[in-house]
């Protein structure tokens, strides 16, 4: 049982992590998102191509042109635009080996925080039930029915 | 006069050296008349900056190239409304800028706080100088806005084409005063923790000023947006670049403050949390400023590679370890005075709200710097765009959108089946259909899916706040619905305007979607004559256009419009050639709720033929419709509210009585 919510986040990072979107035949657009202009501006080559007279953004636009009417796949062009520029050109880091953190801490510390609000949550509401039992308070919550009812509408009211 | 504005500014440094040490000692040693020294020197302080201020502004209206600065922001062909918003375009007059902000707020708050929050005002004064002393130490030591250069030149380099536009003008004051706004909730925490006022009078005191501050900080992400849609001429208005994420960072930790001070005001909890998060913002604030003037990280949008980096950068270690330090020392004072009851429950929810805010925040901080981390580990550069920051925050987002509905109608402490019955089956009900309508119309892609589904669920969770409210109004009062409506409005401002806020939220993330999901995209070469066809639209090319004016030639594409074979106007793609800077894009645009039909010119050539991007974006209007219904809201929550008015004069008559009329019933 101690595995279902270890099994259920790497589910769920699995799922955010990997592309919504099927992989078809890519786009110019596709690959000059994919990839930062060298121009020194840290945009991507679409944007800087569309922002200013960028002679690099057009010379990788042209790169790029010329790799898809080669009829190479997405993976391909960016592997051939990585062995020429490094890696820094791709405009997000690859989803393997130590890149791969980038990817996962996020939502690994949102998960595991989410994980533990709800433990130390019920922890204390199972310790105040508990509180209340041996303390006998069953019969003095009886009476203070109305006043819980009462300060339930007032913090509804208090908003 | 410059030699006059040097002086002022060494004077003010030492002032607020002095003036610092004077409000900690005075509030440490309980000598009032020290406290009152540095509550003068802080007037003096916004007198003297406000001098300098003005000082630099005459220097760009009278053009005085003698000034290193005006010479490199400004020109003589300059429009002036350019010429003004130019003294905060570089790094020593925005600093300026900064530190004049900051002493107006401090100079507020001695203002406001003359008989009330006594055993506070020491403190937060202490704090506020300090950190103003930090700025004015900058402009002494690193970089003055009052250099003179050896020979003045005739003309100065002009402003940046692309920052002349009304976007940019706005664009920064609005950010520096959610920035600065942010220290003075952060000096009342900090104060809190030295005096060991450790109740939730800070966070009363500084409600109005979290607010304004998120609200100008709010205004600035979108100025900027709104910049860069239409200056930068790529057609989009967030690239999630270092500088554009740092103003965001502090934007999601201060949202997430001011819903999780809802929970100590009503319920004494989180604590330790709440100063945490204004802690947090007010860090990543000078993070931000770190990261746009350091030029550590590469961005379109920083000030460049300058000394300032290491002394910011101790600036925020000393905040990180002066806050952690004083949080640790009065941990035992700080715990909760009730405990949450159940998971399912309105502080459970804002926990959970705060954890998305706070997770975004980090994932964006990761992302903006991962290159660095992954350079220090593996010794390789790499870049974090657009494309990871999209995938990791998409997710994220919706689960925020969900939150926004449940959050607030939730009950406390415990919500029964009844209760998640009542307020959730309609507003599920509609999320659903919707999605069902919109899976039938062929919008299956799970996110867009998903996120308008999420908005409608939103959407009528908050109308059903407000007719349910207006409606038992309505009818105990005996009033018309819509008098009801307002009037429960202005009687619980704080609770409607973020319902109203909410509700801007809301058109931001349709026209998020919208303009992201669906784009419609076509690069063009066109000669005279030729047509392009997109959507609904046909566009006509006639010709180029070449105009001159005293600092730019100008060259636009005349473009006939027609919509479903129906002439709807003109539109002039262009490009700018300014003799001092690069080419910039003037892009034209034709906005409706609907779509915007955005163009833009790349190149030509001597026979006119055009090489031009035509883009339909769907719904990005409604991004900014959502930005100012978000400053509505806004503006409701921050006025007072007559029915908490009316609880404070029955408290005031009788002390003990703790539990207020019910005003309307649900």
């Amino acid at each position: 049982m101690r595995t279902k919510p270890l099994s259920l986040m790497l589910l769920v990072l699995l799922l955010v992590t990997v592309p919504v979107t099927a992989q078809n035949r890519p786009t110019l657009q596709d690959i000059k998102t994919s990839l930062t202009c060298q121009c020194g501006c840290a945009m991507t080559v679409e944007a800087c191509q569309g922002a200013m007279s960028c002679t690099v953004a057009d010379k990788l636009t042209a790169e790029a042109q010329a790799l898809l009417d080669r009829g190479l796949d997405k993976q391909a062009i960016l592997a051939s635009f990585v062995s020429q520029y490094g890696e820094q050109i791709l405009s997000a880091p690859t989803k393997k080996g130590f890149n791969l953190t980038a990817w996962i801490t996020p939502f690994f510390a949102i998960l595991v925080s989410g994980f533990a609000i709800v433990k130390i949550v019920q922890k204390w509401s199972n310790r105040q039930a508990k509180n209340s039992e041996f303390s006998g308070r069953k019969k003095v919550a009886a009476q203070d029915a109305p006043y819980e009812k009462m300060l339930d509408d007032v913090l509804r009211h208090l908003d | 006069m410059y030699d006059l504005a040097n002086g002022v500014l060494l004077l003010s440094f030492i002032l607020a050296g002095y003036a610092a040490w004077a409000a900690f000692m005075g509030g440490r040693w309980r000598q009032p008349e020290l406290v009152k020294s540095a509550e003068r020197s802080a007037v003096a302080l916004f007198l003297l900056s406000s001098l300098a201020i003005g000082i630099l502004t005459y220097a760009f209206v009278t053009r005085d190239f003698s000034l290193e600065y005006v010479a490199s922001y400004s020109s003589r062909t300059l429009p002036m409304f350019y010429t003004v918003s130019a003294v905060w375009a570089g790094q020593a007059g925005s600093l300026l800028f900064w530190v004049w902000l900051l002493m107006m707020f401090t100079a507020i708050v001695v203002w406001q706080n003359q008989k009330k929050n006594r055993q506070l005002i020491p403190y937060v004064l202490g704090t506020l100088l300090f950190t103003a002393f930090f700025f004015f130490g900058l402009m002494v030591y690193a970089t003055s806005p009052f250099k003179l250069l050896p020979s003045p030149p005739a003309d100065g380099n002009g402003l940046n084409p692309m920052l002349q536009n009304p976007g940019m003008v706005m664009h920064p004051p609005t950010l520096y005063l959610g920035y600065v706004g942010f220290a003075v909730p952060f000096a009342f925490a900090i104060a809190a923790l030295l005096a060991n006022r450790l109740d939730s009078q800070w966070i009363k005191t500084t409600r109005r000023w979290t607010l304004v501050a998120w609200l100008f900080l709010t205004l600035g992400n979108l100025f900027g947006a709104k910049w860069a849609y239409v200056e930068l001429g790529w057609g989009g208005y967030w690239a999630w670049d270092p500088v554009e994420n740092a103003s965001l960072m502090p934007w999601l930790t201060g949202t997430a403050f001011l819903h999780s001070v809802m929970i100590q005001e009503k319920r004494g909890m989180l604590k330790i949390w709440n100063l945490v998060l204004i802690m947090l913002t007010f860090s990543l604030t000078i993070f931000g400023t770190f990261i746009t003037r350091s030029g550590i990280i590469s961005s379109v949008h920083s000030f460049g590679v300058s000394n300032l980096g290491p002394m910011f950068l101790a600036f925020l270690g000393l905040t990180i370890a002066v806050s952690g330090y004083l949080l640790w020392k009065r941990w035992p004072q700080l715990q909760s005075e009730h405990r949450l009851d159940a998971v399912l429950s309105r502080e459970s929810s804002f926990l959970f709200n705060n954890l998305i805010l706070v997770g975004m925040a980090f994932a964006v901080f990761w992302g903006t710097i991962f290159p660095i981390i992954s350079e220090a580990v593996r010794g390789v550069k790499i870049t974090v765009g657009p494309p990871f920051f999209n995938q990791i925050n998409i997710p994220i987002g919706l689960a925020l959108l969900a939150l926004t509905g449940i959050c607030p109608l939730i009950a406390w402490r415990k919500a029964s089946k009844r209760n998640l019955t009542r307020n959730f089956t309609i507003p599920f009900a509609a999320g659903l259909v919707t999605a069902l309508v919109l899976w039938l119309f062929g919008i299956q892609s799970i996110y867009p899916l998903m996120s308008f589904s999420l908005t409608m669920f939103v959407f009528v969770t908050i109308v059903m706040e407000f007719y349910r409210g207006a409606a038992a109004r309505a009818r105990i009062a005996g009033r018309s619905f819509m008098t009801a409506l307002w009037d429960l409005t202005m009687r619980n401002k704080r609770r409607y305007g973020g319902y109203i806020v909410h509700l801007g939220v809301l058109f931001i993330f349709v026209g998020i979607t919208g303009s992201s999901a669906f784009v419609k995209e076509k690069t063009v070469s066109l000669k005279k004559g030729d047509t392009v066809q997109i959507g609904d639209y046909t566009l006509h090319y006639q010709g180029l256009v070449d105009q001159s004016t005293d600092h730019a030639r100008i060259i636009a594409a005349k473009m006939k419009v027609e919509k479903n074979g129906k002439f709807i106007g003109t539109l002039y793609p262009a490009k700018q050639q300014h003799r001092r800077h690069d080419p910039v894009s003037e892009v034209a645009i034709r906005q409706t709720p609907k779509e915007d039909l955005y163009l833009i010119l790349s190149g030509w050539d001597e026979q006119e033929r055009a090489a031009m991007k035509v883009l339909v974006i769907p719904l990005v209007a409604w991004i900014w419709i959502g930005g100012v219904v978000m400053v509505i809201g806004t503006l409701i929550a921050l006025g007072p509210d007559r029915f908490k008015r009316q609880i404070d004069a029955v408290q005031r008559k009788a002390p003990r009585l703790q539990i207020p009329e019910v005003e309307h019933a649900h």
